[in-house]
């Protein structure tokens, strides 16, 4: 496969990743900020802001605090990069590129997505039309990953796919832990909170199954961090990253990379981190990522 | 609601379906009868539902300078345009036979030159052609063919005769539309694939890539082929694409690739460089490789034409086979065919004044209202003149730019296209103008496409095809009639 490709296929899954966990995280928390207080659902809003790292492109754009100005900025603004709109965007213009890769029904997935972006216009962004439109967006990128699981040959397409897929599922999830417990602690909302972030991955049926019926801090957050079984925990995403890297040659170094983030995931005493605060942990981890990235970028692209 | 033809506005021109008492023409019967009973208001529906499809499946064409939206949905006639079995099969041999004669054409020319010097070809306008390579000469590449795929473009005119209006032996393009055109037509219309024997269409990527592989420098096999295009702003990149995702090979632009210090061709992977021995190349001439042509040239690949001229990689069409693709060349082809083949040619050209023939230009000059006038090196339509319709500042200029360099002008008379039922934006069935574009194959053996790109001129009144200025295209029926 061509390196040029390759890394069009990576990109082209992160941005597609991306916009279905944008558009997962503010169903979400429309959802649970409706039983939340004034003051503390504009703080809600707020986080998704910070959670997708976009404070200084929100400052930039003039968008004011809380839910429109949020949502908006989230889902149809296309000066913000990390936008829906705009990731799907990217994602088309990547595709673009290499229709001859993939499956047709991909490009006409894709093709279809965007005029369905287009026509439903900042309309399907409002608050009584939000919920449908994020449902909607949700099933159709389902379907897309229906599609590629089941039609795509195993290939260096699909792993590098795959690949971006994990790598951006990875960031998402240290980038939902990284909570401000302390701030949180003193309001009754704490339950809701490790119950937002267990949906926001459409996780809470499976750790109810898997790991506890109870939702309590340190499962919540274990269970994020080193499910191996669940596909959006970000043990599983360093599992699939390593299968990918498996296929193709020089893996060396990203592979001892990886190793060694697992291990730090799984030596971490979950309720010292808790305590403490996970902020400073999870920035450690995405700078590992950000340094796997780079390591595939160097070696593949 | 049945379908009253008797209203169907004829014009002078010959129409492809009905004759001018308008009943059916021989073949067309069933389409016809089938057309009548579906009525207008059935036929709307079904054009509608093509377009969605159009649009749905992402079928487009780039148009330049259009902004951010560069992509236009391609548009698409559903009434079929048809021909019988019995007539195409003349046309095809007429192709074939044209093509052969082209390509020793070209392999004369960047040889000895034999035509030039029999004095059948005036050697002073190879001197001045714009697509002569002296890169190419003394190269003999497989099989003595250059110009392996060939977009013939073909009119049909008040006689109903079919003429060859020029030939596209760069880097000929609309061949997917043609594959795509069949599959909407099959969509909309099953019922008719059902009583008619159409010749199919879909087997042309496997020609193609039977092309290409049997081009492969000796000892590699299987040979690794690529398609290389542009990239994505170039006009034809939808069909680069599909070209490519059909044969299975990579699509590949200009820095994907390296040529090594042994003139291998190498493409960049995932695994390292991997050697590369056939490019079917989309890219012209002129930007193939910036070393030989242009240096500021951000498509080729350096060293690229070193790497052909070792016989190290073929490339499809071969470079300088355009010395052909000029409109005053093509004026010679049927001496051409009499010179190399000692044949007469199957398929007549259209009449056509060369204006470096001093005679000839003067005719042009005096009769500038009633002809056709083409620069002899640019397609698409761009830079030409329909003398009827020029104004006469239009026609004033024309004549400045012919007598600046008559070497690069042609003029033809106004040919009457001939035309074919459209559903007009209005809803109504009316006639419009239609050319075609067959696509031959020629490597080690020769084929040509059943049909090929019809293109329709949708506005009413209008001979311009093209769809870069208001044409779109039927699906084209070579039907077989039972005897």
């Amino acid at each position: 496969m061509l390196s040029r490709v390759a890394e069009n296929i990576y990109w082209m899954a992160r941005y597609l990743e991306r916009a279905e966990n944008t558009a997962r995280l503010v169903s979400v928390t429309g959802t649970l900020l409706l039983d939340q207080p004034g003051v503390g659902r504009t703080q809600g809003w707020n986080r998704l802001v910070t959670i997708t790292g976009g404070n200084e492109a929100f400052a930039a754009s003039g968008a004011q605090p809380g839910e429109e100005g949020v949502t908006r900025f989230l889902l149809s603004d296309t000066r913000n990069p990390s936008s829906l709109f705009a990731s799907m965007d990217y994602a088309r213009e990547n595709l673009r590129t290499m229709r001859d890769i993939f499956p047709v029904k991909m490009w006409e997935w894709l093709n279809d997505m965007t005029l369905f972006l287009k026509e439903q216009g900042t309309h399907g962004v409002e608050a009584a039309h939000r919920h449908d439109f994020l449902n909607e967006v949700i099933g159709r990128c389902q379907t897309l990953v229906g599609i590629l699981v089941g039609t795509l040959s195993r290939g260096p397409a699909f792993d590098f796919f795959s690949m971006g897929q994990h790598m951006e599922r990875a960031d998402m999830c240290t980038r939902i832990l990284d909570v401000d417990v302390t701030a949180v602690r003193f309001h009754d909302g704490m339950d809701l909170l490790w119950l937002n972030l267990l949906r926001s991955v459409s996780g809470e049926a499976m750790y109810r199954r898997y790991v506890n019926p109870r939702v309590t801090e340190v499962d919540v957050v274990t269970f994020l961090l080193r499910d191996r079984r669940f596909p959006r925990a970000f043990a599983y995403c360093l599992r699939e990253v390593e299968r990918c890297l498996d296929t193709l040659d020089h893996n060396a170094l990203s592979i001892q990379l990886l190793k060694r983030m697992e291990r730090r995931v799984d030596t971490q005493e979950v309720a010292t981190l808790i305590e403490n605060g996970p902020g400073a942990f999870m920035d450690e981890l995405q700078k590992e990522l950000q340094k796997l990235h780079e390591l595939i970028d160097a070696i593949y692209f | 609601m049945s379908m009253a033809w008797s209203s169907y506005p004829f014009t002078t021109a010959h129409d492809e379906l009905l004759t001018p008492a308008c009943q059916p023409r021989s073949g067309a019967e069933g389409l016809f009868r089938y057309l009548s009973g579906l009525g207008l208001e059935e036929l709307r529906a079904r054009q509608r539902a093509a377009e969605a499809t159009i649009l749905n499946l992402g079928i487009t064409f780039t148009v330049y300078s259009q902004g951010d939206n560069i992509d236009r949905a391609w548009p698409f006639d559903i009434i079929p345009r048809l021909i019988p079995f019995k007539e195409w099969q003349t046309v095809e041999r007429g192709l074939i036979q044209r093509l052969t004669a082209l390509n020793l054409f070209i392999g004369d020319i960047y040889a000895e030159q034999r035509i030039v010097r029999e004095g059948v070809f005036p050697g002073d306008l190879l001197a001045m052609s714009r697509n002569f390579r002296s890169q190419c000469v003394g190269i003999k590449p497989a099989y003595g063919v250059w110009a392996h795929i060939c977009g013939s473009d073909l009119i049909r005119d008040r006689d109903g005769r079919i003429l060859v209006l020029e030939d596209n032996l760069r880097v000929p393009s609309g061949v997917s539309y043609m594959l795509e055109n069949r599959q909407i037509t099959k969509r909309v219309f099953p019922e008719l694939f059902g009583t008619q024997r159409i010749l199919p269409v879909d087997d042309y990527p496997a020609r193609l890539y039977d092309t290409l592989a049997a081009l492969a420098p000796p000892g590699r096999d299987p040979p690794r082929v690529v398609v290389l295009t542009p990239g994505i702003f170039n006009s034809a990149y939808f069909e680069h694409v599909y070209l490519a995702q059909r044969m299975g090979l990579e699509l590949v632009e200009g820095r994907d690739l390296v040529v090594d210090e042994d003139d291998r061709v190498m493409m960049k992977t995932i695994s390292g460089l991997q050697q590369v021995d056939v490019i079917y190349r989309r890219v012209d001439d002129l930007f193939l490789d910036p070393e030989a042509f242009h240096p500021d040239s951000q498509l080729g690949v350096p060293g690229l034409m070193r790497a052909w001229r070792r016989g190290r990689v073929a490339l499809v069409n071969a470079p300088g086979a355009g010395v052909a693709d000029d409109k005053v060349v093509y004026a010679h082809v049927p001496e051409m065919i009499r010179f190399y083949l000692g044949e007469e040619p199957i398929l007549s050209n259209v009449q056509t004044w060369k204006c470096h023939l001093e005679k000839e230009r003067r005719y042009v000059l005096d009769n500038l209202d009633q002809l056709v006038v083409k620069p002899a090196n640019e397609s698409g339509g761009y830079g030409m003149m329909i003398g009827p319709m020029a104004s006469a500042s239009e026609r004033e200029e024309m004549a400045e730019r012919i007598n600046a360099d008559p070497r690069n002008y042609i003029a033809q008379p106004m040919i009457s296209l001939s035309t074919v039922p459209t559903l007009t934006e209005s809803g109504l069935m009316e006639p419009r103008h239609v050319d075609l574009r067959p696509f031959i194959l020629q490597a080690k053996e020769s084929a040509v496409t059943a049909g090929g790109l019809t293109r329709v001129a949708l506005r009413k009144g209008s001979l311009v095809v093209n769809s870069s200025q208001g044409g779109g295209s039927k699906d084209t029926w070579i039907v077989a009639t039972e005897e």
